[in-house]
């Protein structure tokens, strides 16, 4: 994550926050206790870095261009009963791989002939936490309609629902940060990743570092798609642009015959 | 959001103000890749302004399909003292002439 000086007043709230949540008055007690390694602090200054805000079907004309062209593409190269990797990478608070498993549910008439497997992954904890609970809200629901929500999730009171379980659990979580190879590494390879709204705030460095470790968590031919702004085009000439009829997406190249 | 945006681009792009045209162009990516060639396309075909061009281009290199190769090639001649210009159609030409 990259921080300029127009967003010190983001960054000294959020160092505020931490402090009091720490009972630490001086900035210099603070700092000491972050180094203090065995207290964990580090990581709980990253969640309070992180942006979390997402809703179910969000940009779903990639959702679309999943069931209609990149699956039909992955599966081409697969024998029915074989294993499609999709990887949601940050996933949040779970909106988004819930998601895909409810879209694939709905809109892709082979779901039962593969083994999907969804994997969420985020650097921030606390949301993974929140993911593998399942409970939302209206405001992360708004895109569903009443049918499908009546069909994946149990309401808890007037406020909440909860994904329903044989959903929840087919989801696996893990924290990952997407520029540590050693860590993006052990999740293994993927047929399609959704990295969205993620790459705009890191810097050029660390774009390029993630770009890189994103393709290498790719299978040879599989997809990565990103949020509708960004453009891999910009940080890495390692991938192919796929232009499909909803969405551009980008695509780890096969692996030369020699 | 390219369901929101899509109503205000075709005005953007007609803007008076240049870079009101050029911040619309990075807009257009949000718009499916057939109606993102459409749009950019057309403002192509007529734009004198060499930066809004090139950031059409730019989008263009992976929203647009070989049909527009000739449209690229007509935008280079009419900047033919800008070497920018000129690099970013040869790369976008090139990728939209490897495309599948």
């Amino acid at each position: 994550m990259v921080f300029t000086e127009a967003k010190r007043y983001f960054v000294e709230r959020r160092i505020m926050e931490r402090m009091a949540a720490t009972s630490t008055l001086r900035f210099s007690d603070y700092f000491a206790h972050l180094r203090d390694e065995t207290r964990g602090e580090v990581e709980q200054l990253i969640n309070a870095f992180t942006v979390n805000e997402t809703y179910f079907y969000r940009e779903d004309h990639q959702l679309e261009c999943l069931s209609k062209d990149l699956l039909r593409e992955r599966a081409s190269v697969k024998s029915p009963g074989d294993t499609i990797r999709i990887w949601s990478a940050p996933c949040s608070t779970g909106e988004e791989p819930y998601s895909i498993a409810i879209w694939l549910l709905e809109n892709w008439a082979q779901v039962d002939a593969y083994n999907i497997e969804i994997v969420g992954s985020d650097i921030d904890t606390r949301v993974l936490e929140a993911a593998a609970d399942g409970v939302f809200g209206k405001r992360a629901l708004m895109r569903l309609s009443p049918e499908l929500i009546g069909r994946y999730f149990h309401a808890l009171d007037d406020e909440r629902w909860q994904i329903l379980d044989d959903l929840r659990l087919s989801v696996r979580y893990s924290r990952v940060n997407l520029i540590e190879s050693r860590e993006t590494r052990i999740e293994g390879k993927f047929d399609v990743i959704f990295c969205r709204n993620v790459l705009i705030y890191f810097d050029d460095e660390s774009r390029r570092v993630a770009a890189e470790n994103l393709y290498d968590s790719l299978l040879p031919g599989g997809y990565i798609c990103l949020g509708h702004t960004e453009s891999m085009s910009r940080i890495s000439p390692l991938f192919d642009v796929c232009r499909f009829s909803d969405a551009i997406v980008y695509r780890r190249p096969q692996e030369k015959k020699p | 959001m390219p369901e929101a945006t899509a109503r205000h681009l075709p005005a953007l792009l007609h803007d008076a103000d240049p870079d009101v045209r050029l911040l619309a162009c990075e807009l257009v990516r949000t718009q499916p890749p057939i109606g993102a060639g459409q749009l950019l396309g057309d403002l192509l075909a007529n734009e004198r302004e060499a930066n809004v061009c090139a950031a059409a281009i730019e989008v263009l290199a992976e929203a647009g399909g070989p049909e527009l190769l000739p449209l690229l090639a007509q935008c280079a001649a009419r900047f033919p003292d800008d070497p920018f210009l000129a690099f970013a159609v040869r790369i976008a030409g090139e990728r939209l002439g490897a495309q599948r």
